[in-house]
């Protein structure tokens, strides 16, 4: 089933499908390493839900969530 | 034949590899690190020498790709594209292999000759894991490395691989990276047309790297490339026919090329040696730090402590200094002759100097603070639980990084915006950063509310500085809302593991602070103390309103000798005192301006102290210290600045002052580092005005709230 990053709980991952949006997002991720089929799981939570942060390939990245709306992986 | 034995190498890599860490560890210079990303902003150069070779190193910002966009990333792509190195060192955190071996792809299609330095290795072998350097070093055509810039371990080994490359004579590696068949076919087709635009000049290599850049759509190698239009038109249609076929856009298509042979890599050199119960240190701190309803109170006490230990821990020291202070004062008082040179020593130089020299600990202890959470890995979880109030003023958490940078010094922070990558985001977070309070104004704070503020005086340094937080947040919102509309970065921002911070390294940028601070002391802050000396010793001779040797007979003769008559004297000796210095130069300056600060109930010696201020904060300490310590000259005893001017100043004007020194421009460094990093007088100007024209007001508003309130 496919959903976005900013749907899944703390605790769930999934494997990136594609990421939407504008270049300049699509760009930095993908340089660090947001490529097909690599698995994503989430972290922590910030206060007030937003941002929140996420591993993969064994290190931790922060996004908001309006930018993991743009990711869309499959779980 | 003689060959010159000196080559130039860069130093390359992900930001937060421990580039700098090694520099250091190479040259011996002590540049700054960090544990978290962005911490070198500008390349930085240095030597060092091995086996009869000159070897300079440059330090470069750390980069994801060469293809980044911030300003500080750029450097580093300019540097290794247009200038050239004779040798790149790419240096690796082993412990990320894959996100890290991503622009170690990309240097290797540049063709550079390069060294890759596995570095980080101790938290590798922690983990259990070992990585196969032999088959690494086949597969990739190149020397490989393994490091631990913590303890120096591998410092030999790697120049030894430097200078061997530079004695063989640099020629690169012969791997490429290889990409799904469509992708090659047209690089294959748009290296060919290069070939023949430059028939016999380009190497096959580099013009596959070119075309690889035409296929990404790299704006930089198009513009480059611009006089070729045919060659622009070839690459813009195999990109297009290339992103039409697979529906996806070139980059990431060449990006799935290069992760897939990281993958492929890192399958055949990692393994786990040894079974460890995996107890993910950060994982569990991360559960507590960045907890959800505990983060951000946890957050304000790790501020709220770092104030009060620096207040009430720097206390004892500062006592210590401030004795052996008066101490000289009264030694050089008791062994000279009275006389202007005796003025000059004990109010001008020890008066200037002494007055702020005792801050010392102080200032230490906070850069203890600030390093603490520079190195433990805290300080990108604090843009991360920050993150959503700088949203709501439009900016995103990563610009709080400089903000906090900005409690040391304003100046590295100010550099450190350079990590922001939109235009208008980097000039606000610049714009802002002086309402940050530095550790020049914290002497201030600690004078006056130690004289004003005794028993609470910690809690009242740790409102300063949440007030300069509130007010830069403020200005940024108004800002934001009026002159710099649009949109803001997304916010990918790494969090590194958390590290313990090496002892040594710690202690020698406390030294370095310190050393820093007394160089200071003795160069600024020494002349402009003499200045202000002699501006408020002369001219000698000024015009009185009473004639005080009339009215000190008068008093004698018609006064009985006792208690008194003695206070009558030293009250009149006071106002003598008094006068003459409002006479002279620098009380003539002072009433000049003093009208501005009347409404905020400032008196001329304050306004002098915040003139004086412009030039650095610290001056207007010293600038109290020579002025009280002269006003007084009744009582022969040399009392402390602190004693002196208790009772100077209602306790709701010292709140004022405070914070009009916390608000009111940054000192001529900083402005200096504004001007440089915005390219711009005009905005120059504006942050000046800006700063005066809120510590105005707020000033004006503190004074009359807190009448009521006190
Ligand atoms: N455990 C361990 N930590 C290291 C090692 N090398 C560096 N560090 C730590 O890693 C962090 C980053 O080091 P820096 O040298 O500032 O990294 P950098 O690559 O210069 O970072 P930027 O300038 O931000 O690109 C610091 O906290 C170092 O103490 C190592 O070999 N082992
Ligand atoms: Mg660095």
């Amino acid at each position: 089933m496919e959903a976005t990053l900013a749907a899944l709980k703390p605790g769930e991952q999934g494997a990136l499908v594609r990421i939407q949006g504008e270049n300049r997002l699509r760009q930095r991720l993908t340089e660090m390493g947001f490529i097909k089929g690599s698995t994503i799981g989430v972290d922590s939570t910030a206060p007030f839900g937003d941002p929140r942060s996420y591993s993969i390939r064994g290190y931790q990245v922060t996004l908001r969530n309006a930018e993991a709306e743009q990711i869309i992986v499959e779980i | 034949m003689s060959r010159s034995k000196a080559i130039t190498i860069a130093l390359a890599g992900n930001p937060n590899c421990g580039k700098t860490t090694i520099f250091n560890h190479l040259t011996g210079a002590r540049q700054r690190v960090g544990n978290f990303t962005g911490v070198t902003v500008t390349r930085k150069e240095g030597t060092v020498s091995h086996k009869g070779w000159t070897i300079n190193l440059i330090d470069l910002p750390g980069t994801y790709s060469l293809s980044s966009k911030t300003v500080e990333e750029r450097v580093a792509r300019e540097y290794i594209l247009d200038e050239a190195p004779d040798l790149v060192v790419d240096i690796v955190d082993a412990g990320n292999l894959e996100r890290n071996l991503f622009l170690t792809t990309q240097l290797i299609e540049m063709d550079l000759p390069l060294v890759i330095t596995l570095n980080m290795m101790d938290e590798v072998r922690s983990q259990g894991m070992e990585i196969d350097t032999k088959t690494f070093s086949q597969l990739l055509g190149t020397l490989v490395v393994e490091t631990v810039g913590r303890t120096g371990e591998g410092r030999e080994e790697l120049l030894d691989a430097i200078v061997q490359i530079a004695e063989e004579g640099f020629h690169s590696q012969q791997i490429r990276v290889p990409y799904d068949s469509h992708v090659e076919e047209a690089i294959e087709r748009t290296r060919e047309h290069i070939a023949q635009l430059h028939p016999g000049q380009v190497e096959e290599q580099r013009s596959r790297w070119l075309a690889i850049k035409l296929l990404e759509g790299d704006s930089d190698v198009l513009a480059q490339e611009h006089d070729h239009r045919e060659l622009i038109a070839v690459a813009k249609s195999e990109q297009s026919s290339l992103e039409e076929s697979h529906g996806e856009d070139s980059p990431t298509l060449l990006a799935d090329g290069r992760y897939g042979f990281i993958h492929g890599l890192v399958q055949e050199t990692l393994q786990q040696s040894r079974p460890v119960r995996t107890q993910n240190m950060t994982r569990r701190i991360d559960q507590l730090l960045l907890n959800r309803i505990l983060g951000l109170p946890l957050f304000l006490f790790f501020m709220w402590l770092m104030f009060q230990t620096t207040f009430t821990v720097g206390q004892y020291p500062m006592e210590w200094i401030d004795a052996g202070v008066s101490w000289l004062s009264d030694a050089v008082t008791t062994a000279l002759p009275e006389g202007m040179v005796r003025d000059l020593l004990v109010d001008g130089i020890i008066g200037g100097v002494g007055g702020i020299i005792i801050f010392l600990p102080n200032i230490v202890l906070l850069f203890l603070f600030i390093s603490f959470f520079e190195n433990t890995g805290y300080m990108a979880r604090a843009a991360f639980l920050m993150d959503h109030f700088m949203h709501g003023i439009g900016l995103h958490g990563k610009a709080f990084i400089p903000l906090l940078m900005g409690f040391g010094c304003n100046v590295p922070a100010i550099m450190a915006a350079r990590t922001i990558e939109s235009p208008r985001d980097r000039l606000l977070t610049i714009l802002i950063n002086p309402f940050m309070s530095c550790s020049a104004r914290l002497p201030v704070y600690v004078l006056l509310a130690g004289i004003f503020f005794t028993d609470y005086a910690g809690t009242v340094v740790f409102g300063l500085y949440l007030t300069g937080v509130l007010v830069a947040m403020g200005a940024a919102w108004m800002m934001k809302k009026t002159m710099f509309r649009g949109l803001s970065d997304p916010f990918v921002m790494e969090l590194p593991p958390y590290r313990l911070p090496a002892a040594r390294s710690v202690i020698i940028h406390m030294w370095e602070k310190a050393v820093e601070f007394l160089k200071k002391v003795s160069g600024i802050i020494l002349v402009g103390s003499i200045i202000i000396w002699f501006l408020q010793a002369f001219p000698q001779d000024v015009d009185l309103t009473v004639d005080y040797a009339a009215e000190q007979n008068r008093i004698e003769q018609q006064m009985d000798t006792g208690e008194a008559q003695e206070q009558a004297l030293a009250a009149l000796a006071n106002a003598q005192a008094a006068e003459e210095q409002e006479k002279r130069y620098l009380g003539q300056i002072g009433r000049t301006i003093q009208p501005i600060f009347e409404p905020l109930g400032f008196d001329w010696k304050g306004s002098i102290a915040l003139l004086t201020g412009f030039v650095a904060k610290e001056i207007v300490v010293s600038t109290f210290g020579v002025l009280y310590n002269t006003g007084g000259e009744v009582d022969e005893e040399s009392v402390t600045l602190r004693e002196a001017m208790a009772g100077s100043m209602a306790p709701e004007v010292a709140l004022a002052f405070m914070v009009f020194t916390l608000l009111y421009m940054p000192c001529l460094a900083t402005i200096a580092v504004i001007r440089r990093e915005t390219q711009s007088a005009g905005w120059t100007i504006f942050s000046i005005a800006m700063g005066l024209g809120i510590a105005w007001i707020m000033a004006w508003i503190v004074v009359r709230v807190a009448r009521l309130v006190i």
